[in-house]
Parts: structure tokens; sequence; C-alpha cells
């Protein structure tokens, strides 16, 4: 089966949209990663979504082999909302674990999330903080039961959905579906595992927001609520010369910022972690997976030596701090590969108000210090550096031969 | 004279009796959980109430308005203890979080052997009852302040409040003494708020809750209900071994916030557990542990005694008798607890803290005090530790001698010079008349003016700051020639502290302790604290400076007793210490590495929050579990 793996990276503005062609022995597969996007670069998420559904479409038959949602944010999601879908034929649609309707444990995380979300909206509200971080990142938690029905109920040939990794325990899962014939597929993420999903119980941010949460008197999200009557204020209060800092303090910004990051940094983590194996190739699609999953993956020796073949990275949470840690990317990734070491990375990500730890330059860094050709959908060069190819202002490609 | 004139006729009362939770409100609904307690008696109290050792101001800047403010010298309220217990009268609320407040200031004092103050710029601590809406409380160094929050239960699991229930945490006495036991820790230690390694604000953590657990034993009324009703076995009583169960409760949990008794002690989880509560709450359950262990020991006869030697209790109520007994040795016992771990800061090095070094701080401390180990305290103490997987490195056992502080690490350090000595004794007077300035301000109305300057007479503190006007009448120490000359007997003995000679020398704090001895010895000790910083910080640890320092406790001839050093490294110092400087360093890199893996900030960091990410990290009022 010779011929070429090709990796589209659409650039979505700050978001993931990835296309990965493979080529097999009855032909070439489709797996399409995510689309979804929360600030636009040059096109809209609906245009980018039209593309890749011209992208997929063959003798006027669209069709995606296996379609893969990485986690349920709307900056991954956000492209499913359309009807467009309807007319596209998916062999088999795969989502991390805790997207079963099923399964008693995914609902628990999900309900707890969404609830977060909501308690996150109605406290910026109230704080006045909608323009801030806080605000931001519940807008891109709240749920898009649009998108996500998309997913579960919509395309046409009624794929089958699959949620994985299955097992409960064992860090590295391998799966297999005849569409994707003499290709290797391991899972390495969501774990199940409670802590590195970093879901202690009750979950942090939602036990801070605790008091935000719909009131059943019927008090409104927008009023302040007050402890005491009017008849309690003080009307000759004493002098207070810092009343500002004091206010400041009171206000908790940093306490909900910080509620907010973990919340974000939550959901990031239920990203399903796919390695896919074609050839020599090892293609790693960690989704946003953070410091968490990294962990169990880079504590666990099968995990470890898959790691050292991989020769394709997605660079995790659009290279943000957490999103690679650095001993991965120093020590671990691709060291025993087909390629002398060498991983091929793209990035998927543009400078977003609110997430500016995103990128991370010193990743990007020792991208270079390791000698690992990279290219950043922001970044419209002209002459991109190694193997990639740059298709106008809508996405990069790669090629690799196999 | 005339008979009623006489001193004990006319003399002001010490104490002053008021009204609180035990716990909180949610069990405070049964009256044994409605207590009063004494606290020193502040007899120029303000409305507010606002004393010389705290203010209280209810603040509340979520609604930007102030509450009607309780004075507790009317003297309907001096005759019956202050206002009842309430939730809706937020004057009660200023009265509970004040009276918990001094009580704990009180324990702290009676243990140290010296006042303390918790005054900034001449500002004593504030704190604001209800200062805004939020799940949360937390101690504020900057503003030198308290704020608890207030917020309305979880709509779907309230635990035994009810939905929706607004939830103070002003009034759970725990939490009121965690946040003020953060205070006072800051104030002893003010480098303990930089997270150098992974221990350090586990460490406030754990202390602030070691002193809410044991001030809650010394409530003789709640102990001897919680004995009867558990058959004298306190650790199984949920009340006493959970803290701040309604705010625990509220949030949908089913549980207390944090509790005293880990199941199964694992030396193991030490090492996984980073998040500061949840490691602080190992060393909590340890120390409580060491407690319950020696409340075994101590009771073991009235047990014996009590069920005709099989030690074994009948089921059904216990005998009155052995109940009062029981409580009793459990009070005196939490007391001793209470004391040791407060008096363990005398012995604390002056930054970088770990487990370890509180291990064996307690246990130096205790056994100057108690040489016989009277019930095994420290030995079950020292057990518990061990159990958890906490003790100190460099140790050869963990046989008590290997415990204590060394005298001597790397030769002998000089003597305290004459002159020195002579200040020092100084300060000592001073510090003894502190402690009974306050009992004289009581007795005579016209040393009041007095009250104040003697909180800060005890200890000379870097900061310089002196909080109250100094009385021209009483002897002084002067700083002026104090801080030189330790600053010149610190450089002198530079090596012998495992600190560098090279570089600058701070001399962060200076006190004279006294205390009485288990056989009604006085000992009489002087503590410094010197520290050395490295310059400028390495931006890679957060901007955190990398400081060494020691601790060095003089018997009263000036001689070196004890040295708890924590070494900067230097070509001069022997490889041991040395490598143990290295150590250090390493440590705090890799505890900011993992710090940095962690927090979820990192994704929305700016530069500014990435150059001051480790000192931000540590401050409260960011913190979740803030309370």
């Amino acid at each position: 089966m010779p011929g070429n793996i090709n990796i589209r990276m659409y650039n979505v503005g700050f978001g993931d949209c990835f296309l990965v062609t493979l080529p097999t022995s009855d032909g070439d597969r489709k797996i399409l990663i995510d689309c979804g996007s929360i600030k636009k670069k040059k096109k809209s998420i609906e245009d980018i979504a039209k593309q890749v559904i011209k992208d997929v479409t063959v003798d006027g038959k669209a069709r995606i082999d296996v379609l893969v949602l990485s986690h349920r944010h709307e900056d991954h999601l956000s492209g499913f909302a359309k009807k467009v879908w309807g007319e596209v034929e998916v062999g088999e649609v795969w989502m991390p674990w805790v997207e079963s309707p099923t399964d008693p444990a995914a609902r628990r995380i999900r309900n707890e999330l969404a609830a977060t979300a909501r308690n996150l909206r109605v406290a910026a509200t109230l704080l006045g903080l909608d323009e801030n971080r806080i605000g931001a990142v519940a807008l891109n938690a709240l749920s898009d039961e649009g998108a996500l029905g998309t997913l579960h109920r919509g395309f046409k040939g009624e794929p089958e959905r699959r949620f994985f990794p299955k097992s409960k325990t064992a860090v590295v899962e391998e799966i297999k579906t005849p569409l994707l014939p003499g290709i290797d597929i391991f899972v390495m993420g969501p774990p199940h595992d409670d802590t590195a999903l970093n879901d202690p119980d009750p979950p942090q941010g939602q036990s801070l927001l605790t008091g935000f949460s719909a009131n059943p008197d019927g008090a409104s999200a927008g009023e302040k609520f007050q402890p005491f009557g009017e008849g309690w204020i003080e009307e000759f209060p004493p002098m207070l010369d810092d009343r500002q800092q004091i206010n400041e303090a009171a206000s908790m910004v940093a306490a909900y910022e910080l509620a907010a990051a973990k919340l974000d940094a939550d959901i990031n983590n239920t990203s399903l972690i796919l390695l896919f194996r074609i050839g020599d190739e090892y293609l790693l699609f960690p989704g946003d997976a953070q410091w968490g999953p990294w962990e169990l993956a880079l504590g666990d020796a099968e995990a470890v030596e898959l790691l050292e073949k991989v020769t394709f990275l997605k660079v995790s949470h659009h290279s943000s701090h957490n999103g690679t840690p650095a001993s991965l990317l120093r020590d671990i990734i691709g060291k025993n590969n087909a390629h002398n070491g060498v991983v091929q990375a793209m990035v998927s990500m543009t400078p977003k108000k609110g997430w500016e730890g995103i990128p991370h330059e010193p990743i990007l860094t020792l991208l270079t210090e390791r000698n690992f050709p990279f290219c950043v959908s922001d970044r419209a060069e002209d002459n991109p550096p190694g193997p990639f190819v740059r298709n106008g202002t809508l996405c990069y490609d790669l090629d690799i031969p196999v | 004279m005339k008979r009623n004139q006489s001193d004990y006729a006319t003399r002001d009362p010490e104490k002053r009796r008021l009204r609180i939770y035990a716990t909180d409100p949610m069990s405070g609904r049964r009256a044994p959980y409605r207590i009063t307690i004494e606290v020193p008696n502040e007899i120029d109290l303000e409305t507010g109430p606002r004393g010389q050792l705290v203010e209280v101001y209810d603040y509340d800047a979520w609604n930007e308005r102030f509450y009607a403010s309780v004075n507790l010298n009317e003297r309907p309220l001096l005759m019956e203890a202050g206002l009842p217990q309430s939730e809706s009268d937020p004057r009660f609320h200023q009265q509970m979080v004040y009276a918990v407040a001094m009580k704990v200031i009180d324990s702290a004092v009676r243990a140290l052997g010296r006042n303390i103050s918790l005054s900034r710029k001449r500002r004593p601590l504030r704190l604001f009852p209800h200062a805004f809406y939020g799940r949360n409380a937390f101690f504020d160094p900057e503003l030198n302040a308290i704020l608890f929050g207030y917020f309305k239960a979880d709509v779907n699991s309230p635990g035994q409040n009810i939905p929706s229930q607004t939830v103070f945490t002003c009034l759970s006495h725990d939490i009121i003494a965690h946040e003020m036991t953060h205070a006072i820790v800051h104030r002893l230690r003010p480098y303990f708020l930089e997270p150098s390694n992974v221990d350090v604000l586990a460490f406030h953590e754990a202390f602030s809750d070691i002193v809410a657990l044991f001030q809650r034993f010394s409530y003789r009324e709640l102990l001897a209900e919680h004995i009867q009703a558990s058959e004298g076995a306190l650790q199984k009583s949920k009340m006493l071994v959970e803290l701040a169960q309604q705010f625990g409760q509220a949030i949908g949990s089913g549980k207390g916030l944090r509790s005293a008794i880990d199941e199964k002690p694992h030396p193991g989880k030490l090492a996984k557990t980073h998040e500061a509560h949840e490691r602080g709450a190992i060393l909590l359950s340890a120390v409580f542990a060491g407690y319950i262990k020696a409340f075994q020991n101590r009771t073991a006869d009235l047990l014996r005694i009590a069920t005709g030697g099989s030690g074994e209790l009948p089921g059904g109520r216990l005998h009155p008798d052995l109940v009062n007994r029981l409580s009793t040795e459990a009070a005196q016992l939490s007391d001793r607890f209470l004391r040791m771990c407060f008096r363990a800061f005398d012995y604390m090095p002056p930054v970088d803290v770990t487990f370890g070094d509180f291990l064996r701080a307690l246990v130096t401390s205790d056994f100057e005090l108690n040489p016989a180990d009277p019930g095994e305290v420290r030995f079950e103490t020292i057990e518990a530790f061990r159990e958890r997987g906490i003790y100190p490195s460099g140790v050869q056992s963990l046989a008590e001698e290997a415990l204590l502080w060394p005298s001597q690490i790397n030769g002998v350090p000089e003597r305290l010079h004459d002159h020195i000595l002579a200040m020092a004794r100084n300060l000592l007077t001073l510090s003894a008349e502190g402690l009974d300035q306050a009992r004289v301000a009581t007795r005579h109305k016209q040393a009041r003016v007095n009250q104040a300057a003697s909180l800060q007479s005890g200890s000379l503190e870097e900061s310089g700051e002196e909080d109250a006007i100094p009385d021209p009448s009483r002897p002084t120490v002067d700083r002026g020639a104090m801080f030189p000359a330790l600053h010149q007997y610190a450089l002198n003995n530079a090596d012998a502290f495992g600190l560098d000679k090279g570089r600058t020398i701070a001399v962060i704090g200076f006190h004279a302790t006294h205390r009485i001895t288990a056989e009604q010895r006085l000992a009489v000790e002087f503590v410094a604290q010197f520290m050395q910083t490295e310059e400028p910080a390495d931006p890679n640890s957060g901007d955190l400076p990398f400081r060494g320092g020691a601790t060095v406790i003089f018997g009263s001839d000036g001689t070196v007793r004890y040295i708890a050093s924590k070494p900067m490294n230097n070509a001069r110092l022997p490889k041991e210490l040395n490598d143990a400087a290295l150590a250090r360093r390493k440590a705090t890199a890799s505890f900011v590495e993992s710090m940095d893996a962690r927090d979820p900030n990192m994704a929305f960091a700016d530069a500014a929050y990435i150059s001051n990410r480790m000192k931000l990290r540590a401050r409260f009022r960011a913190l979740h579990e803030g309370a």
C-alpha cells in the first residue's frame, strides 16, 4: 500500500480541525479530528466545515471513515452545529469515554462539569466579569447541545458511536476497526482515574461556586444576595482608608479565575489521546490533554515505549505550557522513531484574549532546539519550514510517504 | 487605706465571658453546642468590637455597606456574656469572631511564653465577618485582615442544612481559629508564605488546622458530651474530629471540610500528595494520631479502675465520674499538644520549612519542658509521623536524641558576648513585664496605657515596626545597638551556623522566652533568627529568592543550645552541609516545575503572572479551599 499520508491542519483560528488521509490496502481512508473555533482567523467555522466536506467528497459523495471528537470544548466542536453534516456519510464516530450516554461515571463527570460551567457563568455575571477570562472559559465550556447532537445522532449512514478507552486501568489500549485495515490504533486517554482527571469529590471549582447555582427560591441570577435586612445597615459607619483594596481582595477575582482555569483544564483532560501507526509512522493526536493524563502516560512503560516511536505530533492544547510536559518533549517523544529522532509537529492556534499563556513560547523554542520541523496555523508564512505546504489562508498540508 | 480601695477590691475582671457556637450553627441547634467561653478582658474595648489585639469591621464589600456593630461593654451584654447565639443578628457574628480570635491569641501567648502583636503599621489585625458573597474565608497578609464570606448552601445536597440556607463562615469556630492561626504563623515566620518546597504552604494549612482542632478540645462541656457519646473513644466522634462541618456539608460533600483521622495511614501517600490542604491533612492526622495514642496511654489505668481490671468497657452509658475524669485528661493533654505545637515555633528554621523540621522542633521544644516524657507523648507522636512517612532528612534515626536539633553543626559557635547578653536580658525583663502587664492592666486602670506598649516589647523584628509609642518610664532595648551587634555575631559565626560568610546576613528576629518546666524550674532562652538571600532571584523559579538561614537558641548564659539551620551553599562549608544546601535548591526547582505542570492558570498566564507566579500561588485569596 504505497502512498502518502496527508495531514491537513485547517486554519480555524483558536481551535482545532485536522483531516488525516491514510493510504490502506482498500484505498485512502479519511479521519477527521475535531472541527471548532472560538476565534476565527480568515474563514468562519461554517466555511471551514463546508471546505472539509468538500475535501472529503469523492465522486459527489462525502464520506469520512472515522470522525473523532477529542473533547467537548466549543473550540473543538462548534463546526458540527451546522446542518450540512447531515449530507456526510460517516463510518464510525469516536469520542472520549466521558461522552458515553450510558456510563454512569461519565454522566456524573459531565453533570459536574456542566454545573460548574453554568455556575461560573452566573458568578461571572454577578461579579461583572463577563468580559474577563471567567466569562470566556464558561462560554467555551457550556455544552453546545446542537453540535453534540450532530455527533451523537447526526450524519448519514448511521455510524456506530464508540467511546474510548474501555479499560478502567490500562494506560494504553489498542482498538480495532475494519474501516482502517493495516493500521494500529492506540488510545492513551482520557484515563478513568479521578486524580488524573483532576476530579476530586466534589470538584474544586464546583465547591468554590457553591451559592451560584440556580436559585430555587426564585431570586434571579442578576440580583445580589443580601444576608441581612435593611434594618441592620449602619448609617454612620467607621472609616476604612483602604476600602478600595478591601473591595479588591473581597472580589476574589483571582480565585474565580483559577476556578475557571481549573474547569478549562478538567475538560481538556477528558481529551481522547490517539496514536495511529501506519508502516513506521506513528501519528499522535492528543487533543488538548494537559498534565493529568500525561503524568499517567509518562509513568507507564508501554506508553513511553510508544511515545518514543512517535514521528508526528499534533501539539496539545494549542501549545500551552501544560499541554506538553517539558520532559516529554525533551527526553521522550520520538527518541526511538524511524526518522532518527526527528518529529514533525503541527500547532493549531492564534492568540486569544484571556488565554495569555498560549502559545507558550518555550515550547516552540524547544521544538526548534530539537530540530523538529513544525508549523503554526496562525503564521501564514509563504515558505513554511520543512515539508509543510501552505494552501492559501485555508490550511497547511503535510505529506508523509509510507 | 480603706479596705474597699485595696487592690483586691478594685481590680477589674481579667476575663470577659462571651457566648459562641462551639462548632457552628448547624450543630448549634443543640444546647450543648451553644457555649460561653472566657477571653482576656480588654477594658477599653470599643464598639465593633475593636480592641488592641484585633478589630472587627462589619463591612460587606459585595453589597458595599456596613452593618450595625456591637458594643460588648454595654451593661446588659456584660451581665449576660454577650448576645445570645443567633444566625440572623450580625452583631452576634461580630461577637463570635472576636471571641474566638481572642481565644486563639490567648492560647498562643500562653504557649509561647510571650506576648505577640498581630499589628502592622500600628493597626491591629482586622476581621471582616461578612466581607463578600462566596464560599471562602482567608487571611490577607497585605491588608493584615481576615475576610470571611457567606454563601448559600448547595441546592441539591445541603447536608444537615436546608437547601439554599445562608452559611456564614464567620460562625464556624474552626474557620475562625484556622484563619487566626494563619495570621499568627505569618507573624512568627513571615517567610513561610514563600513556597520554596512542597511542605511550606502545607505546613501553614496543617498548623492552622491543628490549632483549630485542639482549641475545640479545650471546651469541656463539648468534650464530656462526646466522651459519653463515643464511650470514651474520642477518635470515633465525628463531631470532634471533623473540621468545619457545616461548611463542608453545605457544598454537598456530606462531611466536614477536613478530618483529623485517616483510617489507614500509609507512608507512601505523602509523596503522592501535592495540594497544600491535602498534604497538610496528613500532618494534621499525624499530630492527632499521636494525641489519641497518648490519650489512650494516659487513660488506660482509669479504664481498668472503672472496669474492675479488664479495661473493657461494658455497653451503655459511662459513669459520669469516669466521663469527668476522661474529659479532664483529654483537655489537659490537648492543652499540652497545643502548647507543644506553638512552642515548636521557637525551634523552627526561619525559611524553607519542612514537615520533618516541624517534628524536630516539636521534639526539641517538648524535651526542654518534659524531659521524662510522661505518657509517652513524644514517642507516640514520633511514631505517628513515621507511619505517615514524615521524617526529617539527614537524621540517623528516629530516636529522640537524633531528632533534637544539634548544638553544633560545624564547629563550636561562640557564646553571646556580654554586651549582647546584657541587652538580651533587658529584653527578657521587658518580655516578662509584658506578660505581667496584661494582668496588672486589668487591676490598675492607670496602667492601661502600658498594655499596648507591652505587646510588642518581648521581641524585636526585622520589620522594625514599633507598634506602640514607647513609654519613656520603662526600660527599652536600643534597636540601634542590638541589631548591629547581633549581625556582627552572626558574621563571626557564619560557618558554625551553616551560612555563607561572604554574603549579607539579615537578623530577622530576636526574642526572649521564659517558661516553667514540668519540674517547676524556670527555663529562659533567647532565640535569634538569621537569614541570607541570594540575589537576584532565579526567574525560572517564579522569582522565588533562594534563601538560607538559621534559628539559634541560646541559654540564659548565652551559650548556643540548638541550631535549626537551612544551610547556604558555599565553599567553606563541609561537604555534608553544602550538599544539604544544594539539595534544598534542587527541591525548590523541582517543586516549581511540579507546580507549573499542575497549575491550570498557565494556559492563561501573562508575563506578569509568569514572573511572579510562585508568590501569587501562595496568596490565600486565590486558593479555592482557602478556609
